[in-house]
């Protein structure tokens, strides 16, 4: 954390490469974000690109309170929120790159099927459930941070964590007795 | 504790979000009760499975510097952009620069002969809205 506050500093104090640096550092972790909320890696890139243009504008402006990491994901979420109502498409299940995506892209495992069920189960949640599971079953952030990202008391991370967590057991459960 | 308190502190377990008193109040309890320990199990299993979802980055999106290519070049056009917003909005949100626009044409239609002939024949007004459309088509 005080790192990534050393790199803004030393940025502002003109050593351009600490930006860039600092990039580096994230761009894996804001890209991933970005990828389980949109389910298409591409928009993922745009989208992680987008808050780091943001980042770059407010550096001016930063005051060094919570950590840089929080506050990028924060933006992440938000522009994937933002990204996901301005485009208000419900693209048919079938047609999610995602899925795809999970052969592709994801652990080459022999039970590529369960995997895919459980990203279909991931999809399916509500937003803030969803949310949640990413933050802390994906990107194994603490629930401080999540409170810091999403903003909203610590119980409310919990019991979303918990009833997410139970709607992705039993859609599982339901998807396997299906196939 | 009862069961109904302890599922609700299955989830901070498992995320290791629990103080040393309450873990100890789960693990006794889990210990002797065989419905909360399925239920720790079964969502153990779960918080491990959407773990497997964490990417494997394939070599051809492992490319930080055709990454960083990108965002520079969207960096440098936004900036191009962004320094034209903040002239007009310093131009709109500084009252001293209008206050002093708008003395200084005053004062030359106050003292010039040629601007109050200008006046005379609205050239003035036709200048005005030209700039008007300017500035509009600016912002």
């Amino acid at each position: 954390m005080d790192n990534d506050f050393e790199l803004i500093k030393r940025y502002l104090a003109g050593e351009e490469a600490c930006f860039e640096e600092l990039v580096k550092k994230y761009w894996k972790q804001a890209s991933e974000i970005a990828y389980h909320h949109l389910g298409n890696f591409e928009e993922a890139k745009d989208i992680s690109q987008m808050a780091f243009i943001r980042v770059f504008r407010s550096l001016k402006n930063i005051r060094f309170e919570s950590s840089f990491s929080t506050w990028l994901y924060r933006i992440v979420v938000n522009l994937c929120i933002n990204h996901q109502q301005r485009s208000k498409k419900t693209v048919p299940l079938e047609e999610v790159e995602y899925k795809l995506e999970g052969v592709e892209r994801g652990v080459r495992q022999e039970n590529n099927l369960k995997l895919e069920l459980l990203r279909e189960a991931i999809y399916n949640l509500k937003e803030p459930y969803r949310q949640c599971l990413i933050l802390k079953d994906i990107q194994c952030l603490s629930y401080k941070e999540i409170v810091n990202i999403l903003g909203c008391p610590i119980g409310t991370v919990m019991s979303r964590l918990n009833f997410g967590r139970k709607i992705v057991k039993q859609n599982l459960r339901e998807g396997e007795e299906l196939k | 504790m009862n069961c109904a308190k302890i599922q609700k502190l299955i989830g901070p377990c498992l995320d290791n979000e629990l103080s040393e008193k309450q873990w100890e109040a789960v693990d006794a309890h889990l210990k002797q009760c065989a419905g909360c320990l399925l239920e720790y199990k079964s969502l153990k299993e779960i918080s491990g499975q959407i773990h497997r979802l964490k990417l494997n980055w394939l070599e051809e999106d492992n490319n930080f510097s055709e990454y960083w290519t990108t965002l520079k070049n969207k960096i440098d056009s936004t900036c191009q952009t962004s320094l034209r917003e903040e002239f007009f909005n310093l131009l709109w949100e500084s009252p001293g620069i209008v206050v002093a626009a708008t003395s200084f044409i005053f004062w030359l239609r106050m003292t010039n002969p040629l601007i109050q002939n200008a006046l005379n024949n609205n050239y003035f007004e036709y200048l005005l809205k030209g700039l008007g459309l300017i500035l509009r088509r600016g912002i």
